[in-house]
């Protein structure tokens, strides 16, 4: 599993993030406090910790959905909040894939069309762009299912459908928020190790927010994570 | 009546709603716990809500309003007479009189009411007054109109109610009072004469006196002495067939009192009804009312604002369907872990309610604030006009009852709630596995035997309705008791309208029906849903029906008589609510059109795929949102067409009456010096500058000496005075003699509705006219309803003709008959018999024409200095006997104000509904937005940047508001011009002007107008960040 080559440049670099939800009010919620992590390009990093420990806010703010209260996230040598609005979306089309929690999918497209969805906005022919969404849509088990609205698929293959759409532009990152939540362990399985052999492959930068060490294992390193701060890096 | 059945149901569902929350404490607090958890979403939902009971309490409040303005101007002109009783006979109508002992019997009777103040009895007729001293400024055409005449004991006027009338002895027998409003309008001051005809004898009547009481003198109307007058009717002894009652403390139309009162007036009354005469009271001022036609103003404009409304209760239904939607997954979960089917629709219509009282109050309030600014803006415009037109001096009174306020409360609340109970018993038939998973129930899925059972007896019911089955049974079967106490022609219309509703509400009603059952059948045999196509097919059939209405007899029957409002406004909305659901089953197949046509820019192509998806994929929702809009924008394309249309119409009519001329002079024609003196005014008129025509025509007139009054067909209340001239039964029908020179025909526009076959084509039928004095061509009047009785001529009759004397008749073939009037409007040149003077001459003898005409003089100048022209003339018509003159402009301007008045008021209102359209679409998109928050963030997050969900957004109420302008005007035009086609069948001179300049850039301006307000939502969307994206439910 180690034959990557290691890469030094640092992909993502957060110094002294915070997020304060509410601030100054009596429900502020502290989420993130002084965190500090780098990524490297091409490495496979997974997030672990207690519900409500922080980890989807985490990873919000550093993929630049989300903007931090404090402290600096620098992506590829940019800092985030110093980029325009147009500036970070367009990053966002080109160069990262997105899976969340769960309510991924558009509801008024049928899966073909959600996999479509960022080839067309990097400018892919309509029907390129519809050649390769199938092809990926293939790859993640569902050819059965290219014209099935999103309500009509299971946890699961919605979930496929997400991780199809988060890969099918080849991005440089993808950000995972529990990906495999909703499969069974095999299909889990499987559907990790695409995506771990994409990274592989292609030097795909991945972020992974799992509950399972077993899955967790694979990556290169594991974060863990407490009461919004990084408590111990596992392995570096 | 109406407002305690609405006031009942509202109790009704609020006491239900109220012990049944109160009963089940958990959803209770679920449907509270939401109208408080989100107040954005509240102020919305209630924003919305309001508009529609804001435009149901606006148009009450205008009606209202109307109502008071009315009520002012009949203040001023009935005073403090309240009811009037008439003598009406069919037979020797003098005769049938009430005699002096009679008439105090009444009186005591009426005394012992206590209810009464003032009784006055009176010889009522109409005439026509000429007048003898000549005048030029300030006449006009309604010299020959008539006027009300009565015959008085001025003795007992001062005891009537709290009039302060002084008329001492006249000077002269003969003396008359005339009310001040006559004396205005026919420039007639003390001490002039006129000449009337009472009886059959002129009588010369000296002006005394001028009153500007209100009460028994007030509105136009002449006053001589009773004594006088029965004098020369040949009375032996006074006798009276009019009464003026007036009530100790006054009533108001329509009110109980006013129906009270009448009631026992009728009481008194209906003893002296015989045989041989009716006796019938009036409540005046409700006569005066609708009189003017004023009534008729405010039910156009409800009618009219039924449009806006349904448009408001639409964007009611659409959004609770919203907040269902939304609702949906949060319902399965309640239904999953605890509550009943009914429990959970009880939260639902219990937050509805909560809703709808609050957005009903709120709605009174605007509704309120509505009719005062509509009010206060027509307040200049509106008087402008009228003032112009020398019309009603009318000040808009704003003005509400409290009940009407209770009434749009109450229905306002109850169209939301309803509408609720319906959304929310159709959320909660969901099962929840659908409801969480968002999936939409398949319907046809649970269809069986017992599904098509129904719809198969609707549908046979409503074909049933169609055959007009039930209809026939009943006229068979009951038509005794249905009809008791109507005449003949009221059968008859009653049968027709309700013959007419019947196959178009059957039909309606067959076609969707058929729809559902054939879609039921499919499904159950092969599996196939193929309702939509049903749909589609069984709504276009309804559009092409409810076009082909001028062919259906059925229908065109039904528009003849007022009842067609109905209709009208029934086949508007089924054209708008067919196009609107037709279009939204094919939303699919529309945007991929679009698509074909647009094809964006690569990079757009997901905008355009998002912004287009989302109106097909909620297909009712955008169903109703375009049924909203275009409703509104089928009504302004309506009125355009109309307004247009009619005024075309005017036009026409002026130059197809007139040949072109603008000023008509009439001269004093009463004696033979002055009729023969017209020919050198004639000339002195050709002699003035910038004058380009002159044309003479004389009326003369004549009677039918084999033709009886009793004899024609649709015979008018004999003796009704308000009817038509006093004539008996057994007087042979009377009628003019239009005496036409070549020149003048041939100037007008004349088209005939027949002529004999012999003629190849119109200029022969003329030809003959003139070369033949055995001819005669019938002219405008002979087909036009209005005129009152007329014989029925065809082409070929031969008809006789003599003078009023019976000494010369003779004999004329009717050649050809001239196309009926459309509007009228008291000016027509040829409208009765159409004879060439030299004919007329030959057959009569100049003396007798002479003796027995009027004659006009038409004048044609240059426009361009007509007001110069005008005032030249003027000065040299003061050296004749001229009776009248004016400008036909003018008199078309006076004729068209009342319609255009009625369209200024219209158009305030339909001001509002565009702003219930354009807001609507604003409060859908501002739901939207929120509806759709995580999937905003989503697009976020993909890389949708914000220019694009702006542009999204954009699309999508464009496409929306683009369908819906398309819609609403074409339904409008083919609507229009359908219902022009079924009801202008009579009017021939009707031709539908389609103003598409001003329709196209109304519905511009709409557009615009609703993106502006479709701005707000869309750009808030933009700004939202893509972390919407894991905020998943709110
Ligand atoms: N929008 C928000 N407003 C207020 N508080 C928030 C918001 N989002 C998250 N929080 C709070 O921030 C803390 C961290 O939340 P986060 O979603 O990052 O947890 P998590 O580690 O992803 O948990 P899980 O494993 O359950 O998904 C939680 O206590 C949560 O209540
Ligand atoms: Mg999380």
């Amino acid at each position: 599993m180690k034959q990557k080559q290691e890469n030094n440049d640092f992909l993502i670099e957060a110094k002294n993030v915070v997020k304060i939800f509410n601030k100054g009010m009596p429900n502020e919620v502290v989420a993130l406090s002084d965190i500090n992590l780098q990524i490297r390009k091409g490495e496979a990093l997974t997030i672990m910790g207690p519900s409500g420990s922080g980890k989807t806010t985490l990873l919000n703010c550093i993929s630049g959905i989300d903007d931090a209260t404090r402290g600096e996230i620098w992506i590829a040598r940019q800092n985030l909040q110093k980029m325009s609005d147009n500036k970070k979306t367009k990053y966002r089309s080109q160069k990262m894939g997105f899976i969340f929690q769960s309510f991924n999918l558009i509801p008024v497209l049928n899966a073909l069309e959600n996999v479509e969805l960022p080839l067309l906005l990097n400018g892919y022919k309509p029907k390129e762009a519809r050649k390769k969404a199938k092809l990926m849509l293939d790859k993640v088990g569902l050819s059965e299912r290219y014209y099935h609205k999103p309500n009509e698929l299971s946890g699961g293959q919605k979930q496929r459908v997400t991780i199809a759409r988060a890969l099918v532009h080849s991005p440089e990152v993808i950000w995972a928020d529990e990906p495999t939540g909703n499969l069974d362990r095999k299909t889990a399985f499987e559907i990790f190790d695409l995506m771990v052999k994409l990274n592989h492959e292609l030097g795909v930068t991945l972020v992974v927010v799992t509950h399972d060490q077993e899955i967790a294992e694979k990556t290169d390193r594991i974060i863990y994570m407490e009461s919004g701060k990084i408590k111990n890096f596992d392995k570096i | 009546m109406v407002s305690t059945i609405i006031f009942i149901i509202f109790g009704f569902i609020i006491f239900t709603l109220f012990s049944l929350s109160l009963l089940n404490p958990i959803p209770r607090k679920v449907g509270v716990r939401n109208v408080r958890r989100r107040i954005g979403n509240t102020a919305l939902v209630v924003l919305g809500s309001m508009v529609g009971t804001a435009l149901i309490c606006g148009a009450l409040v205008m009606s209202d309003s109307l109502d008071a303005t009315f009520l002012k101007i009949v203040k001023n002109r009935v005073g403090e007479v309240d009811a009037n009783a008439q003598v009406f006979a069919n037979q020797n109508y003098f005769e049938k009189f009430l005699t002096q002992s009679e008439v105090d019997e009444i009186s005591n009777k009426l005394q012992q009411t206590g209810q009464v103040d003032g009784f006055l009895p009176a010889i009522y007729l109409q005439v026509s007054p000429q007048k003898i001293r000549m005048n030029i400024d300030g006449s006009t055409i309604d010299n020959f109109f008539g006027v009300d005449f009565y015959g008085i004991d001025f003795e007992q006027l001062k005891n009537f109610g709290s009039s302060s009338i002084q008329v001492n002895n006249f000077k002269n027998q003969n003396g008359i009072v005339i009310s001040k409003e006559y004396s205005e309008k026919m420039d007639l001051r003390v001490g002039d004469e006129v000449r009337v005809i009472l009886g059959n004898k002129p009588l010369i009547l000296k002006v005394e006196y001028i009153s500007d009481e209100k009460g028994v003198m007030g509105g136009e109307k002449i006053f001589a002495d009773i004594y006088y007058v029965a004098q020369n009717l040949n009375f032996n002894s006074p006798k009276y067939n009019y009464f003026f009652i007036s009530h100790v403390g006054g009533v108001i139309p329509d009110d109980y009192d006013a129906i009270n009162f009448s009631n026992i007036l009728s009481s008194i009354f209906n003893e002296f009804t015989t045989q041989d005469r009716v006796m019938i009271v009036d409540e005046i001022k409700q006569e005066a009312l609708d009189g003017y036609g004023l009534k008729i103003f405010v039910t156009m404009f409800i009618a009219l604002s039924m449009f806006g409304i349904l448009a408001g209760i639409l964007l009611i239904i659409n959004l609770y369907m919203m907040l269902a939607s939304e609702r949906k997954f949060e319902m399965g979960i309640l239904r999953a872990i605890a509550l009943t089917k009914r429990k959970l629709a009880l939260s639902f219509v219990i937050e509805g309610a909560i809703y709808s009282l609050i957005s009903s109050f709120v709605g009174v309030i605007v509704g309120v604030g509505i009719g005062y600014l509509i009010t206060y803006f027509l307040q200049s415009s509106f008087q402008g006009i009228l003032k112009s037109t020398n019309s009603l001096d009318l000040e808009i009174v704003f003005d509400f009852d409290l009940e009407s306020l209770v009434i749009a409360f109450c229905v306002g609340s109850i169209i939301t709630i309803l509408t609720t109970l319906f959304v929310s018993l159709r959320i909660s038939n969901f099962s929840i596995v659908s409801a969480i998973r968002d999936l939409s129930e398949e319907k046809a899925k649970k269809i069986n035997l017992k599904w098509i059972l129904g719809t198969l007896g609707i549908f046979l019911l409503t074909i049933n309705f169609l055959t007009l089955f039930i209809f026939t049974f009943f006229i068979e079967n009951f038509k005794d008791s249905f009809f008791q106490g109507l005449n003949e022609q009221e059968v008859q219309r009653y049968t027709e309208v309700f013959q007419g509703y019947s196959f178009y509400l059957g039909l309606t009603g067959a076609l969707i029906f058929g729809a559902i059952l054939l879609g039921r059948i499919t499904w159950l045999i092969f599996k196939k849903d193929m309702l939509s196509f049903y749909y589609t097919l069984s709504l276009i059939t309804l559009i092409v029906v409810t076009v082909m209405m001028p062919e259906i007899s059925y229908l065109t029957k039904l528009l003849k008589y007022e009842e067609a409002v109905g209709l009208i406004f029934i086949s508007g909305v089924n054209l708008v609510v067919a196009s609107a659901i037709i279009t939204s089953f094919n939303l699919v197949a529309i945007t991929k059109l679009i698509k074909i046509i647009f094809s964006p820019a690569s990079k757009l192509i997901p905008v355009f795929m998002m912004g287009l998806r989302y109106p097909s994929f909620n297909r009712s929702r955008t169903g109703f949102t375009l049924l909203m809009f275009s409703l509104v924008i089928f009504l302004i394309s309506f009125i355009s067409i109309e307004k247009a249309s009619v005024d075309s119409l005017a036009d026409n009519e002026v130059s197809k009456n007139l040949g072109g001329y603008e000023l008509v002079i009439v001269p004093n024609t009463i004696t033979r010096e002055l009729f023969e003196g017209i020919e050198d005014l004639i000339i002195d008129i050709e002699k003035t500058e910038n004058v380009i025509g002159v044309e003479k025509v004389i009326n003369m007139n004549i009677e039918f000496p084999n033709i009886k009054y009793k004899d024609l067909e649709n015979k008018p209340y004999f003796g009704n005075p308000n009817q038509a001239p006093i004539f008996k039964p057994e007087d042979n029908f009377s009628t003019k003699i239009n005496v036409v020179s070549r020149e003048y025909i041939n100037l007008l526009d004349l088209n005939f509705l027949e002529f004999k076959e012999t003629f190849q084509n119109e200029s022969e039928v003329w030809d003959a006219l003139f070369g033949n004095k055995d001819y005669v061509v019938l002219g405008t009047a002979f087909n036009s309803q209005g005129y009152g009785p007329m014989p029925n001529f065809k082409v070929g009759d031969k008809i006789k003709i003599s003078d009023l004397t019976n000494t010369k008749i003779v004999e004329k073939e009717v050649i050809g008959i001239l196309e009926p009037n459309t509007v009228q409007r008291g000016f027509t040149v040829l409208e009765y018999l159409i004879i060439p003077e030299n004919t007329v001459i030959e057959d009569f003898g100049l003396d007798t024409v002479y003796e027995s005409s009027d004659a006009q003089i038409l004048v044609d100048i240059n426009n361009e200095v007509s007001e110069e022209v005008k005032k030249t003339l003027k000065e040299k018509l003061s050296n004749y006997n001229i009776v009248a003159f004016f400008d036909v402009n003018d008199l078309s301007e006076s004729f068209l104000s009342f319609i255009k008045s009625l369209y200024r008021l219209t158009q305030g209102f339909l001001a509002f509904s565009l702003i219930v359209g354009a807001s609507g679409l604003a409060i859908i998109i501002t739901r939207s937005v929120n509806e759709r928050k995580q999937q905003i963030g989503m697009l976020r997050s993909l890389g949708f940047q914000k220019q694009m969900i702006l542009l999204m957004f954009f699309i999508e109420s464009t496409f929306i508001a683009t369908i819906a302008i398309i819609l609403g005007v074409a339904m409008g035009v083919i609507g229009t011009v359908t219902i022009f086609n079924s009801v202008g069948e009579e009017n021939p001179n009707l031709s539908i002007i389609v103003p598409w300049g001003e329709i196209i850039f109304i519905a511009i301006l709409i557009y615009l107008f609703s993106m502006l307000f479709a701005l707000l939502p869309s750009i808030k969307a933009s700004k939202l960040s893509p972390v919407e994206a894991t905020n998943y439910v709110e």
